[in-house]
């Protein structure tokens, strides 16, 4: 998960460029860094915020008796967060402010999106901290489903020669 | 179900003249924008009938932000909303009103 163990007999690029960007920040021997990326949506099904303040593992934990709060990925792991509204590369904040800003900054309009420094966001983007998709020349109205290889669930039953049956509940085609 | 009924007006938009365009469907997760031009003395005005209740003040900023994108006036927007995410919302919008403006520029 978001396990980084800092020795590692093979490099990859991406383990290499991710290592320099955080020595930027944080200068040190020349060592590698483990990609962990969170990909979410700003919003989860019933309107529920994906950014919180305080973790429901804090009242999981006082509720259940555990000693710490359940955690399966801790925040200080996660290099990149990935939302609807752009990418923050948390590699490049220089102090937790600059983290804290750079999250917010792809909470799109959850409370703690909402709750923004505008201006210390624009300065990251500016810095290629965060990314929209036009800072990378993406069009968002070109994603249709005409880029997917199977624009409907009868397409993937073709392309499987039959063995995929789907759901009665997808078969409305 | 009961429909929440959110009217907001942008001043001071840049009169624009386009075609009336209408994006989205109204199905679950999604929603279908409709864009009329309007005699409104450069204002924007947006009506907003939507099954999900009590997120005012998250319109607010999605349709402030989209003003501010786009500061166009005269027209007229009509949202029929089946509890699109916040995202959703701002993606249809973006291509309502390019779509009303692309056909403007070939219909002159």
């Amino acid at each position: 998960m978001g396990a980084d163990a800092a020795g590692r007999r093979h490099a990859s690029p991406a383990w290499l460029k991710a290592g320099e960007q955080r020595r930027s920040q944080q200068p040190g021997i020349p060592r590698g860094r483990k990609l962990v990326v969170q990909m979410v949506e700003t919003f989860r099904e019933h309107m529920h915020p994906a950014f919180v303040a305080e973790l429901d593992a804090w009242k999981l934990a006082e509720f259940a008796n555990m000693p710490i709060p359940p955690v399966m990925i801790y925040g200080d792991d996660v290099t990149h967060i990935l939302t609807e509204e752009g990418i923050a590369n948390l590699l490049l904040c220089a102090n937790a402010g600059e983290r804290e800003q750079a999250i917010r900054g792809v909470a799109g309009y959850t409370e703690m999106g909402l709750g923004r420094d505008a201006r210390m966001v624009e300065n990251l983007r500016d810095r290629g901290v965060i990314r929209r998709a036009e800072d990378m020349g993406i069009d968002k109205r070109d994603a249709t489903r005409d880029l997917l290889a199977a624009h409907s669930v009868k397409d993937l039953v073709r392309a499987s020669g039959g063995l995929y049956q789907p759901p009665v509940r997808f078969r409305n085609w | 179900m009961t429909i929440e009924n959110l009217k907001y007006r942008f001043d001071n938009g840049t009169p624009t003249r386009g075609v009336t365009a209408i994006v989205g469907v109204l199905g679950s997760g999604n929603l279908e924008v409709l864009v009329e031009p309007a005699a409104l003395d450069g204002a924007c005005e947006i009506e907003v009938k939507t099954a999900a209740n009590g997120f005012g003040t998250i319109w607010q900023a999605v349709m402030s932000d989209f003003f501010a994108r786009h500061r166009v006036g005269d027209i007229r927007v009509s949202v029929n909303d089946a509890c699109a995410t916040p995202a959703i919302v701002s993606l249809r919008l973006d291509q309502a009103i390019e779509t009303y403006l692309a056909q403007g520029k070939t219909k002159t």
